[in-house]
């Protein structure tokens, strides 16, 4: 019996904001398999970052649990989830969100500072993944040498660094024409295919999200089922 | 070394930036190298000088240590040699009481000394007359005059001459002249206008005179040959000179005041003295033993303790004025060279302290200088934290790659502030402190360790709160940060 990869139990975000309670995300139970990909849509101010976010260990419920690789990262103190994010999850953003004084291979072998000592093999390891994005070329290149479907693709290659448990892409086609959006948002499929990864992306396009092997909805900070 | 090759590289992307920071930090550190080196060569000159202040004091204080010994030491050898003058000078005159007891004192008035009533003077043709006289061994004229007597009181003059023959050979072992001479020569036969003077005139500074000198009496002028020390009453205040001198001096020539009449025997005194009498009945004839000086052999050893007691006395008086003065000389030099060098050690004090604080606002500027600028740089890369703690890079790492790039730009600065100080310390240290230009001024190599050390740690320090900072970021509103 498969296990989940990702599992979010009645998972609950409240911010306060100038005194008021806002509920970003209300008892979201999710159930993501390995080698799933899976988009969560909804209209601006769902709650989708907010799901990627808590997911992705960059900020904590307010309620519920959230079970990684088998691991409860609900209670791992602020200081420690740095481990989680390093070793667990692959992060792809809408702005891309590339270190501008680094070329494409420094920042691919950024995130594998700590988990490959050797500087040959890190950069060994960042040609072969660039040369999967289909950018062994463009390596010497800093992010400002490349396109916005470049950069993302570099984003992607990066996530990818240290064989996260899930890659976790929010709005990665935001910025990106429809055109290479769709091409990036293919690239994405192939991996859970050809590397087995399991992908999780959060988009508000319904085409995107038509590419996805399994769409789910926020509403109102509610996920819906499908 | 990967997180340090980053921190490099941050701070390299940023050329103009690091520069400016960097010199701006590095006149921080010249100010501190100057400071140190200003000081430093403050505490060695201001060595140099106590050294130099303590050795000269010595010196000084040598010097007037062997000057009153020496003054000491002058004065024994000038006493013991009075005394023994003295001594010899009472023996002398002890001796010659027998010769004086062969004497007849002849004079035509009161005493053998003019002045008073009564008082005449004696032709020198009579000394042909006593010789003549059977008996006579030797006449001894001489000419005595009392000089500034206000009166008939003998005691009451300047000084008195007393012109004689100075031929010592007339009456054998008796010398009409004084025997102890404490200073310079006896006055002899054609010694021309030369005087022997009695040592009371010049201690009671009637005469301010040495051998060799020169006095003037009674507008004619005389050469100290030599200086006596009265034994014999009524001597003290005697000038004597040949008896022609002294007849020219006061237009007496061939007149005497007195005559020594030497008899052959004792046996015949008293027959040449009838004699000398029957010559002229208006003389006055006196015989040894009819004199005050009979009893003079006795009163020799009494005097001469007295005196011998008196110069001793005078001796230690003035052994003691010399060693009191000299102490009191060397104790205000040694309290002078205390006070300097106590105002030289105030001095570099007062600079220690000048340079302390200096170096204190130097490193608080070199530090704020850094807080302010990694305080703008971590704001300015928020974004870039919230990445790197997206892709796994822990809160310390966060830390210390900030704080290394702190520790860089303040690496950088001290290089540049210990050349810049190097170069421009030998006028910005006297400048900074307020001390000579002429104070030699260097850098020392150890100054290279604390300006670069202590540009380092500006660095350090300077980045721990914005470090901290962005290490306490949230990743997730680093993202959303511009």
């Amino acid at each position: 019996m498969k296990v989940p990869i990702l599992r979010t139990i009645d998972l609950s975000k409240t911010f306060e904001v100038g005194g008021h309670k806002v509920k970003a995300l209300q008892r979201a139970n999710l159930e993501v398999m390995p080698g799933e990909f899976i988009a969560i849509t909804g209209p601006s101010g769902s709650g989708k970052t907010t799901l990627l976010s808590l997911v992705g260990c960059l900020d904590k419920p307010t309620e519920g649990k959230i079970i990684l690789d088998g691991v409860d990262v609900t209670n791992i103190p602020e200081a420690s989830l740095y481990k989680i994010r390093r070793e667990k999850i692959g992060f792809i953003f809408q702005s891309f969100n590339l270190i501008e004084n680094l070329s494409a291979i420094e920042n691919v072998e950024l995130p594998m500072e700590f988990s490959i000592k050797s500087g040959k093999q890190r950069s060994k390891k960042a040609r072969e993944l660039l040369d999967l994005v289909g950018l062994q070329e463009r390596e010497k290149h800093r992010p400002s040498q490349l396109s916005v479907g470049e950069q993302q693709r570099v984003a992607i290659a990066r996530a990818l660094a240290n064989g996260p448990a899930i890659i976790l892409a929010d709005e990665p086609t935001g910025n990106l024409d429809s055109e290479t959006g769709l091409s990036i948002v293919k690239m994405l499929g192939r991996l859970t295919t050809d590397q087995k990864c399991t992908v999780m992306l959060v988009t508000h396009d319904p085409r995107v999200a038509s590419l996805a092997a399994r769409t789910l909805s926020l509403r109102d900070g509610e996920l819906l089922q499908e | 070394m990967y997180v340090e090759a980053r921190a490099f590289k941050s701070v390299w992307r940023r050329k103009l930036r690091t520069l400016l920071v960097s010199f701006v930090l590095a006149l921080c550190v010249a100010v501190l190298i100057s400071t140190i080196a200003g000081v430093r060569a403050s505490e060695e000159s201001t060595k140099e000088m106590v050294a130099k202040a303590e050795a000269n004091t010595a010196d000084m204080v040598a010097k007037v240590q062997a000057n009153a010994e020496e003054m000491v030491a002058g004065i024994q050898a000038s006493t013991e040699e009075m005394v023994a003058g003295i001594e010899q000078g009472a023996e002398e005159t002890i001796g010659q009481t027998e010769i004086m007891s062969r004497m007849i004192m002849v004079s035509s008035g009161f005493g053998p000394m003019r002045g008073g009533e009564g008082t005449n003077l004696v032709s020198e043709d009579v000394v042909d007359d006593i010789y003549s006289i059977e008996g006579v061994a030797a006449v001894l004229p001489s000419l005595t005059e009392r000089v500034g007597a206000s009166s008939d009181d003998p005691r009451d003059y300047d000084y008195a001459v007393n012109g004689v023959l100075l031929d010592s050979s007339l009456v054998e072992g008796y010398s009409v002249l004084p025997s102890n001479i404490i200073a310079g020569r006896q006055i002899e036969e054609g010694d021309g206008a030369a005087v022997l003077l009695s040592q009371d005139l010049i201690s009671s500074g009637y005469f301010q005179v040495g051998v060799g000198d020169t006095i003037t009496l009674e507008g004619s002028e005389f050469e100290v040959v030599g200086i006596f020390y009265s034994t014999q009453f009524g001597d003290e205040k005697t000038i004597y000179m040949s008896l022609e001198n002294a007849q020219n001096l006061f237009g007496e020539a061939g007149e005497v005041s007195s005559l020594q009449v030497f008899a052959e025997t004792k046996d015949v005194v008293n027959d040449v003295a009838e004699a000398i009498e029957n010559l002229d009945s208006s003389w006055f004839v006196m015989t040894f033993e009819d004199m005050p000086m009979g009893r003079f052999g006795e009163s020799i050893a009494l005097t001469q303790e007295q005196q011998t007691a008196r110069i001793q006395e005078q001796a230690s008086q003035q052994i003691a004025t010399i060693q009191e003065q000299a102490s009191q000389q060397i104790a205000t030099m040694q309290e002078q060279a205390s006070q300097q060098i106590a105002a030289l050690r105030d001095d570099v004090s007062n600079i220690e302290s000048l340079g302390v604080q200096i170096s204190l606002v130097a490193g608080i500027a070199g530090v704020l200088m850094i807080f302010g600028i990694m305080f703008y740089t971590v704001r300015e890369r928020t974004r870039e934290i919230g990445i790197l703690k997206a892709l796994g890079f822990s809160n310390p790492y966060v830390m210390e790659r900030f704080m290394l790039e702190g520790s860089y730009i303040g690496f950088l600065g001290g290089l540049i502030g210990v050349a810049l100080g190097a170069v421009t310390c030998s006028q910005l240290g006297p400048w900074l402190l307020n001390i000579s230009e002429t104070t030699s001024v260097t850098v020392e190599p150890y100054y290279v360790l604390i300006g670069l050390g202590g540009a380092v740690l500006c660095g350090a320090l300077g980045s721990v709160y914005p470090a901290w900072r962005a290490s306490r970021v949230s990743p997730m509103e680093a993202l959303r940060h511009g």
